[in-house]
């Protein structure tokens, strides 16, 4: 061996030594560069996840209260079953209604998300009110990992194996939940919104009038009185369903026309709208529910008197007809002179007036009529000495379908009132003065009669059946 | 030797440059960790306003303990009344353990579950305090040197400012403010 290929071996050992040291170097950086990486890229991933449940834990909150106001239209609108709902919230103490409603259906860039809704009564004071607890779901992605902070995971509260509001599997959609609450108390409102309000078709003699007064307001009204000099012009009338048989003659109506259906034919004389469609559904009239009213009369025949009683407890009477021909009279009077007083009287059958019969509803009496037969008055009959529409309710009872009712009005006196009859053809003749407003299946006003809607009906929610829910509490079940 | 001194100051340098940027690196990370950290403990609180806010049935903003009843004013506590659910005295938030609920009473027109609860938002030496019937629990960490700052809007919201100022590491007295504003709608606003 020469010393040059000595030296030469030397060389290679020194360069075999240093190309380690560099791939060493290399490798050690290398791990360096991945570790920061993957810390920056586990803080992002953490980040991103806490970001990704705090957006959806707010949209949970959007899917229940999105239930809840879906649970409360239905309430409102009384149509549980036509909006899917298996029935109507039964009772008090009855298990609640279930409905699922799924929300992220069609929206695009999101995960599931949907709302499980539960519809109970709940008696508060003596009254049953709408319970409606709402669980908004909406799925997260990212796998079964909390966040990055137990505060996080104390505030959130993501159900990750188990739904935490029902207990059961999540599967491998673990999911944001939130619930809601929500207590509606149950109003009545008045049904009587406008001067007539008709299911079916509405005609009208050429010499008809229909406009508007205030009893409640002196500058719309003299002595609670519709006055000329002060009339208004809401008027209004609503149509249903016009059948294509509804013609107002050029009739003056000083408030607006709303119809669906054929057109109405000879609308020149509307001083306000005419505008189509229009949907007013009008409420099924209930038969009382009473067991316990007073014991006589069983039937008005003859001169009698009915003696009122408080709001609270009002004096009831059931009778099984009224027939009050000439010279009879049935007085309505307070139980104190002074007094509001109030009267409700149940009719099984028939109510009827002719000639100078009369009913006297003396000053400060409040009656409310629930007629399950015909009805057949003079507009003479009714003298109603409170001067205001709301202190004279007519509820006829809404019959079998395919029975016919029928209310008829003759004459030329004053009318003060208000007449709730859904399911009845009304015919309206003579010169009469109707103060008050008037619902019906049809109406033929056949003479001159003049129709003055009083405003202050619609303000006066206790004469209805209608009933509507107002929102009185909603809270968050945070656990 | 002068090999070797050539090779000693290539060194250097590169070490020099190695150490700088590995400082830079690490900086950067941990300012980065340390803001995304910042912004999860105040979306944390967002959320918890948020929340709270929405089912609250009182709201008040302090100054201090003087009122603020303007809408131009900022106060720096918040104060909400809500409604006790929940029949036991643990926080509302403690899901485990019984979820019996209050009974719903009427009070005129509101319904009241239990004695409200009075929740209070405010700021104690940097964290962000969340006190529910006075039990305080820090809901932002204090490291975040949170600033909360509450103001009647005049529709009825409330305006929450959240911010927050991150020491940042590689600078002398440089910190980063990150600030955010919502508005939050009480529910029993939207009721009545």
């Amino acid at each position: 061996m020469t010393r040059r290929t000595i030296h030469r071996g030397a060389r290679w050992r020194r360069r075999a030594s240093q190309s380690g040291s560099a791939v060493l170097a290399a490798l050690g950086i290398l791990a360096v560069t991945l570790v920061l990486v993957g810390a920056a890229l586990s803080e992002a991933g953490s980040r991103f996840r806490t970001s990704h449940h705090s957006s959806r834990w707010s949209q949970a909150e959007h899917a229940a209260e999105a239930g809840a106001e879906l649970a409360l239209m239905s309430a409102q609108k009384g149509s549980w079953t036509t909006d899917g709902w298996p029935s109507d919230p039964g009772a008090v103490g009855a298990a609640a209604m279930a409905n699922t409603f799924t929300l992220s259906t069609g929206v695009p860039a999101t995960g599931p998300v949907s709302a499980s809704v539960a519809v109970d009564q709940v008696a508060i004071d003596g009254v049953a009110w709408l319970r409606i607890r709402s669980t908004g779901r909406a799925d997260i992605s990212g796998g079964a990992l909390a966040g990055m902070d137990t505060q996080d995971v104390l505030l959130r509260k993501l159900s990750f194996r188990q739904d935490r509001t029902d207990g059961t599997s999540v599967g491998a959609a673990p999911r944001a939940t939130r619930t809601l609450e929500i207590l509606a108390e149950p109003l009545r409102v008045s049904p009587f919104t406008r001067m007539l309000l008709l299911n079916q078709k509405l005609t009208m003699s050429a010499s008809g009038e229909i406009d508007s007064f205030d009893s409640s307001d002196p500058t719309k009204s003299t002595n609670k009185l519709y006055d000329l000099a002060k009339r208004q012009s809401r008027g209004d009338v609503g149509v249903n369903d016009t059948q294509g048989l509804s013609d107002l003659n050029g009739s003056v109506i000083r408030g607006d026309v709303a119809y669906s259906g054929p057109a109405i034919t000879d609308t020149g004389g509307v001083q306000g709208t005419v505008t189509t469609p229009f949907t007013d559904p009008t409420d099924v009239v209930p038969t009382p529910a009473w067991t316990t009213f007073n014991a006589t009369p069983t039937i008005i025949n003859n001169t009698a008197t009915l003696t009122g009683s408080t709001q609270a407890s009002p004096a009831r009477y059931k009778v099984s007809s009224v027939s009050l021909s000439v010279g009879k009279t049935l007085t309505l009077a307070p139980h104190a002179v002074g007094q509001e007083s109030y009267v409700e009287i149940w009719v099984t059958g028939d109510f009827a007036t002719s000639g100078t019969g009369q009913i006297l509803q003396q000053p400060g009496v409040h009656v409310t009529y629930h007629i399950k037969g015909n009805v057949d008055v003079t507009a003479t009959s009714f003298v109603n000495q409170s001067n205001v529409a709301a202190n004279c309710i007519v509820h006829c009872i809404t019959p079998p379908t395919g029975t016919p009712q029928t209310v008829n009005v003759w004459g030329s006196g004053r009318f003060i009132g208000a007449i709730n009859a859904p399911a009845a053809d009304f015919t309206i003749g003579g010169s009469g003065d109707f103060s008050g407003a008037m619902i019906g299946r049809t109406m033929a006003i056949t003479s001159s009669a003049k129709l003055h809607y009083d405003e202050a009906l619609a303000g006066t929610p206790d004469i209805g059946f209608m009933t509507t829910y107002q929102l009185r509490s909603w809270v968050e079940a945070v656990r | 030797m002068t090999e070797i001194l050539v090779a000693m100051g290539v060194f250097g340098v590169f070490s020099a440059g190695l150490m700088s940027s590995w400082f830079t690196v690490q900086t950067t990370a941990v300012n980065a960790m340390s803001y995304s950290q910042r912004q999860n403990d105040q979306m944390r609180v967002i959320d918890y306003l948020k929340r709270d806010i929405r089912r609250a049935t009182q709201v008040a903003i302090y100054n201090g303990a003087t009122p603020v009843t303007d809408t131009t004013t900022f106060g720096n506590e918040l104060r909400l009344t809500i409604p006790d659910y929940y029949a036991d005295t643990r926080e509302e938030d403690h899901a485990s353990g019984p979820k019996t609920t209050s009974v719903p009473v009427r009070t005129g027109t509101d319904i009241t579950y239990g004695t409200a609860l009075t929740v209070r938002f405010s700021v104690v030496n940097g964290a962000a305090i969340r006190d529910e019937a006075g039990v305080p629990r820090s809901v932002g960490a204090a490291k975040d040197s949170f600033a909360l700052s509450f103001k009647n809007e005049p529709d009825g919201a409330i305006r929450c400012r959240v911010a927050y100022a991150q020491p940042m590491q590689g600078g002398t007295g440089r910190t980063l403010t990150r600030s955010l504003d919502f508005l939050g709608y009480p529910r029993f606003q939207l009721q009545k």
